[in-house]
């Protein structure tokens, strides 16, 4: 998965989605997002491999006060 | 009698009603002279209904004269973002598209403050579906800062707090999703809580990232805070996700003070801001070192990892909410928030499941690192006080979302953590813009905040100042 996203691919997924992108919003768009997704990207491949969405609320139960 | 009403707290204008000291329809009385001198400059209402206050300002003091009081809001005028919805009533959710929109059901915020005897007059303005950090508003108009109109509110909650600046109402409920409601807190100078995710119900409230929305109060003073939270807090069969959590009395609660806590200053992250801000966060640990705190420095986790989570959750989740009016409606969206939503459609399901799954990892970690050494961290809540409503316009462009996001830099790593956070007002800029403190605690422990903050607020008196 790259986490830098080109016009051609915003477009796509802008069109998958059912939204009518123009030119201009697409890029924007796309352009938009590249940063927050390539750290993103960068973040999650250090997580640990077996990490759950339940996790979560077990983390907040445990550090109750 | 009216304008020295206007200038008390919710708590203070509920004891001099319940001592019969003070009506109900002079309270709004007072309210209305105050929103008729600032409304038409500040922009805070979106539909103001003065004859639904008077009339039920009557009935209240009616009841009181019978010796019923409905509960410790008896009496005491509010007024509530307008995404909380009200049977039978207009909740535009400041846009174009919700603009004749009727609710068909009470939110569970609101009915829980109509029971504690509050009355509600009317409905404020806020960021177009919550989703802005300035206050702008291309639809209703912007909302401007009660300390010097020139300048933001912050958002999205920014009728609620310059509304609460100006003394228009007694407190209000705001929603924080990423800091709507510390934001506006911050840059007008009152108190907001950001509850922790799940300690009060949003049935009824507009959603706009489920993950990360929260209902909390802005107020002119923590004991406010302490105890409007404790009217909405707590589980809710209409909302699965409202936390079963015992929620403690936080007005009793204040008395507790800070003698004793650990008080946490961040090594890394929340340093950058500006000189003021920091002068007036040094000042703030003094105050509580002198009450009896003791200051400790802690180590930061990975805040931009964090903050990447945040918008890989908070992207996807509202472009979701909105998917299908971007289809029908995209141009009746102000081209911000289209924009913002629709750069939430890019994101790939794989990122927003990451995020997910990095949550509890990462909330385990962050208690490990920081709340192993404080129990409080104190941290600023904007990384400036409010730049003005010209300068902070942004429509579009590739550097939208970087502009945007800088704001809540501060605030929106503790919704994706989910931690609650008070902000306090802790001093002034030279130019006379207030600057507000942030204090974040562990999952549902909002009643250290709320001590800690009180003992603050019983040895300073920014509060106090009336713009």
């Amino acid at each position: 998965m790259t986490a830098t996203i080109g016009d051609e691919e915003a477009r796509i997924l802008a069109a998958q989605a059912g939204v009518a992108l123009d030119d201009e919003a697409a890029v924007n768009a796309a352009t938009a997002m590249a940063p927050p997704l390539a750290a993103a990207d960068r973040h999650a491949r250090t997580l640990a491999f077996e990490a759950e969405p339940s996790q979560y609320l077990a983390a907040q139960r445990r550090a109750k006060r | 009698m009216s304008a020295d009403l206007a200038l008390l707290s919710a708590s203070e204008l509920a004891r001099r009603i319940r001592a019969g000291k003070a009506t109900a329809r002079a309270a709004v009385e007072a309210c209305l002279e105050r929103i008729d001198n600032r409304n038409d400059q500040l922009n805070a209402f979106i539909a103001l209904d003065a004859a639904h206050a008077q009339a039920t300002a009557d009935l209240a003091d009616a009841e009181a004269k019978r010796g019923r009081w409905k509960g410790p809001l008896h009496g005491v005028p509010l007024a509530h973002k307008d995404m909380y919805y009200r049977e039978g009533r207009i909740a535009t959710c400041g846009s174009k598209i919700r603009r004749d929109w009727v609710a068909p059901a009470t939110s569970t915020a609101l009915a829980r403050l109509d029971a504690a005897g509050a009355l509600d007059l009317g409905t404020l303005n806020m960021a177009e579906f919550a989703l802005g950090p300035t206050g702008h508003n291309w639809h209703h108009g912007h909302a401007r800062n009660a300390w010097n109109p020139l300048h933001i509110t912050g958002g999205s909650s920014s009728g609620s707090a310059t509304g609460v600046a100006a003394r228009m109402f007694f407190g209000s409920l705001g929603s924080d999703t990423g800091g709507s409601i510390r934001l506006p807190a911050h840059y007008c100078g009152v108190v907001g809580i950001k509850p922790t995710w799940g300690r009060v119900s949003r049935a009824n409230a507009m959603p706009l990232s489920w993950s990360l929305d929260c209902v909390g109060p802005l107020t002119r003073t923590v004991e406010d805070a302490a105890l409007m939270l404790s009217i909405i807090a707590g589980v809710d069969p209409a909302d699965p996700t409202a936390a079963g959590e015992p929620v403690p009395d936080y007005v009793v609660g204040l008395a507790r003070g800070v003698r004793g806590l650990r008080i946490g200053r961040p090594a890394s992250f929340f340093t950058e801001v500006d000189g003021e801000s920091e002068r007036a966060l040094a000042d703030a640990r003094r105050v509580l070192e002198r009450l009896g705190a003791t200051i400790v420095d802690v180590p930061i986790p990975d805040m931009e990892r964090i903050g990447a989570c945040f918008t890989m959750v908070m992207g996807p989740e509202s472009a979701t909410i909105h998917r299908e009016w971007l289809r029908t409606r995209a141009d009746d969206y102000s081209g911000q928030v289209r924009a913002r939503l629709e750069a939430g459609l890019m994101v790939p399901a794989t990122f927003y499941l990451d995020a997910m799954r990095a949550r509890g990892p990462l909330l385990a970690d962050f208690i490990d690192t920081v709340f192993s050494r404080c129990d409080v961290l104190l941290v600023p809540t904007g990384t400036s006080p409010a730049p003005t409503v010209a300068e902070s316009e942004v429509t579009g462009g590739p550097d939208l979302v970087a502009r945007l996001t800088h704001f809540p830099k501060f605030t929106r790593p503790f919704n994706y953590l989910g931690l609650p956070g008070l902000t306090v007002p802790a001093g002034f800029s030279g130019s006379g813009l207030p600057i507000g403190l942030q204090l974040v605690g562990r999952p549902f422990d909002e009643a250290t905040l709320f001590s800690a903050g009180h003992a603050y607020q019983q040895a300073t008196e920014w509060h106090t100042r009336v713009p």
